[in-house]
């Protein structure tokens, strides 16, 4: 019998505004999340990363007290709180002690309906924000990263990275940035709350959810990717001691008839330490630290990645290594043994997220940021349960054929030449 | 807390901390050894041996260690410190005799199946984790660099804990056998359950699987020196970085020391939230920086609080080194206000609520005081030694903190 999940209320505050709550009763926190219906995908066009600023002005003062004031009174309440930007959503997190939430909500409240959008604080959020990212031009792990979601996701505004690049980021202005901070509020919000919650504070969460206005029509979600070239994308980067490799394909889509199913193979591949590639290229061969695939979900399609940083002289035998994985995943059948052990897995870890509050508030965010749906939980755990006796053959395996794929290897200038030898179309980033 | 402490008959101690209705179970077994043990020329050798403990045992095959857990979706993993290395697994409490089973199977008879193939596959695993970790990411270095600047040659924590490239060749199987006989004995180790079990049967467990296990003696613990340095130092690094750092590392109080939650509230009050010191003034009000950050770091014997900020594109090391220094000169002078510290209170405290909200966290923290206090109810006096924290005594460690010697280490961009 699997463990019974907490008890989850779901209702709709005033102008069609939605409120989770999930009742934690060893809860000594108490943890929250707005969810803004807009992200990163709202960007004018060539003005990457203003949504990105828009959410993070939201806690940058408010127009009774600047950046400063905000951020002392917040953390005065011990609050630990951040902004996040996504394409599809916006999303902000507080966490802090069940006492001394009731005194937050009204600060709360006042960040995100009386933002302070301030030219002083503005330029400080913009100059840093541009600093950050210069700063991660220099990583490789991050630069391989935007290189794969640019090329999967290629001429869809999801395809510019959510905060934008140092470039267009300082030509950011304060009005535009203002003018999109507003077109969060309209987009519409969804809380979810984690926790212990008693009637003091349920009030005062009724009365900050009441404040927000009526939902306009949601942004049309992005229906169907055409990727770049399929073919092996190279960053040439001096001194590199390891290659970092990405390569992704389009995936199911979230919830759809071929998701879970999906799930279950890319946890065999690589979603687990004992997947097929970490025993291969870690265990077996010492390749790697790490070995994973992934699925990057969006609300209405997904990328299926695979990542591996590998030491500098092995990059070639690696991706020999990787390929002979990803096609082992189009053979017609699995050995049932390794079905139920990867539903074992994937069962139990969702109930890992109710190791605390802020664990499982994350397991709900991702449900609700998705528009999974209220029963998405139920029927995710009842798939695992049919896992051993479902049909793998109706399940498309189109995400593991390397012949569609883009192959990001970011490393060192001397890898090039040896690339050549997977015959693979060769391009330089 | 609902803790019951026992001791088995071979030294294993044991931690039961039920907590009825919760659907899981976190086993956390803390062993008294870090990298301060290693020999000169062995630098990573703990880590390389934690790697070692998931390879398998004499009733564990090779690769069973985790895909006998994952089958139950057990969430496993470990770490090495300092001062120790710490192993655990969370579950549902059914499956709590599997990873009992698993752990005292590694205890008692981890060299019944250790072979050269193991070793080698695990050197190259770990030589990839440091490439990852440190010498292919930007700052990478900084935790060696820092520790070999703060911590003199012969000190227990003066190199790192990942080790250096060249000491991972050096470990030998008759290194492992050697350090695994004096370490990995029950009399060094702790072990906490915490969660929705039942105790009676959770002890009956633990006594059938860590029982039979051999003592062995309590290895003497190697003294790490407390004493704090007569003279600070400085470094700079050029490295493939965009912008200019700057490290700060001050010898902090240990574990039960005087002073020791001031110093973890100084973290909160320096450079760690947008309201801290640092981020005021050299972000948001000087603007020489683009970030600041703060860490506050345990360890046996002595602690260390790191301080860390990174320049604005066009401002370069030495004036942000100037800000940097000017503010902290400053903060050691003048009188705390009462929302500064509040802030840093506050902060120290909901961290401390958060951690012990998770069962996987709660388990740890109790292992540690059982570890570094020989009492798990060390744990709840943690949360009490926060809420002492006042005005005035947070102010006179910072007064102290800022006067000792310091190190100091900065990053600059490569030409």
């Amino acid at each position: 019998m699997r463990p019974s999940l907490p008890a989850e209320r779901r209702e709709t505050v005033k102008r069609g505004v939605a409120l989770r709550t999930v009742e934690m009763p060893f809860a000594r926190a108490l943890h929250l999340a707005l969810i803004f219906r807009d992200g990163a995908q709202g960007d004018p066009e060539g003005r990457a990363g203003i949504t990105n600023l828009a959410a993070r002005m939201l806690l940058e003062g408010t127009r009774g007290r600047d950046a400063l004031a905000l951020a002392t009174a917040l953390e005065g309440l011990g609050a630990h709180y951040s902004a996040e930007v996504r394409h599809e959503v916006s999303i902000l997190r507080f966490s802090l002690p069940r006492e001394l939430f009731v005194r937050a909500l009204p600060l709360i409240g006042e960040l995100v309906f009386e933002a302070g959008f301030r030219a002083v604080d503005f330029e400080r959020l913009r100059d840093q924000t541009a600093a950050f990212l210069e700063k991660e031009l220099k990583d490789p792990r991050e630069t391989a990263a935007k290189h794969l979601n640019a090329l999967l996701l290629r001429g869809t505004p999801q395809a510019r990275p959510t905060k934008g690049t140092p470039e267009s980021v300082r030509s950011a202005e304060l009005g535009e940035v203002k003018s999109r901070g507003n077109a969060l509020l309209r987009a519409g919000v969804e809380a979810v709350v984690c926790g212990r919650l008693g009637r003091s504070e349920k009030e005062a969460l009724g009365v900050l959810m009441g404040r927000f206005p009526a939902a306009r029509s949601p942004r049309s979600p992005l229906a169907a990717v055409t990727p770049a070239e399929p073919g092996l994308y190279f960053h040439p980067w001096p001194g590199a001691v390891q290659s970092e490799l990405r390569l992704g394909t389009p995936g199911p889509a979230p919830g759809g008839a071929e998701w879970f199913p999906f799930l279950l193979l890319n946890t065999i591949l690589g979603g687990k330490f004992t997947s097929r590639l970490n025993l291969n290229l870690r265990e077996t061969h010492g390749y790697t630290y790490a070995a994973r695939s992934f699925l990057q979900e969006r609300r209405a399609i997904s990328c299926f990645c695979v990542s591996a940083a590998v030491a500098t002289g092995v990059t070639v035998p690696a991706l020999r290594e990787m390929f002979g994985e990803l096609d082992g995943m189009t053979a017609a059948a699995f050995d049932p043994k390794e079905v139920t052990d990867a539903a074992g897995y994937l069962s139990g870890s969702f109930h890992y997220a109710l190791d605390s509050p802020s664990l499982y508030l994350h397991r709900v965010v991702e449900r609700e940021a998705l528009w999974l749906g209220p029963d998405y939980f139920r029927r995710y755990l009842d798939f695992l349960d049919r896992a051993p006796g479902f049909d793998f053959r109706r399940v498309p395996r189109t995400p593991f054929d390397r012949s569609r794929a883009v192959l990001v290897v970011v490393g060192a200038p001397a890898v090039r030449g040896r690339l050549k030898a997977l015959g693979m179309p060769l391009r330089e980033i | 807390m609902g803790l019951s402490p026992f001791t088995l008959p071979n030294g294993l101690r044991v931690v039961l901390a039920p907590r009825k209705g919760v659907p899981l179970a976190a086993v956390n077994l803390w062993y008294a050894v870090g990298s301060k043990d290693e020999r000169p020329g062995h630098t990573g050798f703990a880590h390389l041996f934690e790697h070692l403990m998931f390879e398998g045992s004499r009733d564990v095959r090779d690769n069973e260690h985790f895909l006998m857990l994952e089958r139950v979706g057990g969430v496993a993993n470990g770490s090495t410190w300092l001062d120790h290395t710490n192993y655990y697994e969370t579950l549902d409490p059914k499956h709590l005799e599997l990873a009992l089973f698993l752990e005292s199977n590694r205890m008692g008879y981890l060299l019944d199946t250790l072979e050269q193939k193991k070793l080698d596959g695990q050197r190259e695993v770990v030589k990839n984790e440091r490439r990852w970790r440190v010498d292919n990411r930007p700052y990478g270095a900084w935790d060696e660099k820092l520790y070999e600047m703060a911590f003199p040659a012969g000190h227990p924590y003066h190199h790192p804990v990942i080790g250096y490239m060249e000491d991972l060749d050096n470990a030998t199987l008759a290194d492992v056998e050697a350090f695994f006989r004096s370490h990995y004995t029950p009399s060094n180790a702790v072990l906490t359950i915490a969660g929705g079990f039942e105790p009676r049967r959770a002890r009956a467990l633990v006594e059938r699987y860590f029982g039979p296990i051999p003592g062995g003696k309590r290895p003497k613990p190697r003294p790490v020196p407390g004493a704090r340095p007569a003279s600070g130092a400085e470094a700079v690094v050029r490295d493939s970085v965009a912008l200019p750092r700057l490290y700060l590392l001050i010898h902090a109080p240990a574990p039960g020391e005087a002073a020791y939650h001031d110093a973890e509230a100084a973290a909160y009050f320096l450079g760690d939230g947008r309201g801290s010191l640092l981020y005021r003034e050299l972000v948001m009000e000087g603007r020489t920086a683009s970030a600041a950050s703060a860490w506050f770091l345990p360890a046996e014997g002595v602690s260390s609080l790191v301080l860390c900020v990174t320049g604005q594109p066009g401002v370069s090391l030495k004036v942000l080194r100037t800000a940097f220094l000017r503010t902290l000169e400053g903060a050691g002078r003048r009188p705390l206000e009462a929302p500064e510290t509040r802030r840093a209170r506050h902060l120290n405290l909901a961290a401390a609520v958060l951690q012990e909200e998770s069962l996987t966290q709660r388990a740890d923290l109790l292992s540690e005081a059982s570890i570094r206090f020989d009492d798990p109810g060390a744990a709840l006096e943690q949360r009490e030694g926060r809420e002492r924290v006042s005005r005035d005594s947070l102010q006179a460690y910072l007064r102290r903190a800022l006067e000792q010697p310091r190190f100091l280490l900065g990053f600059v961009p490569r030409p």
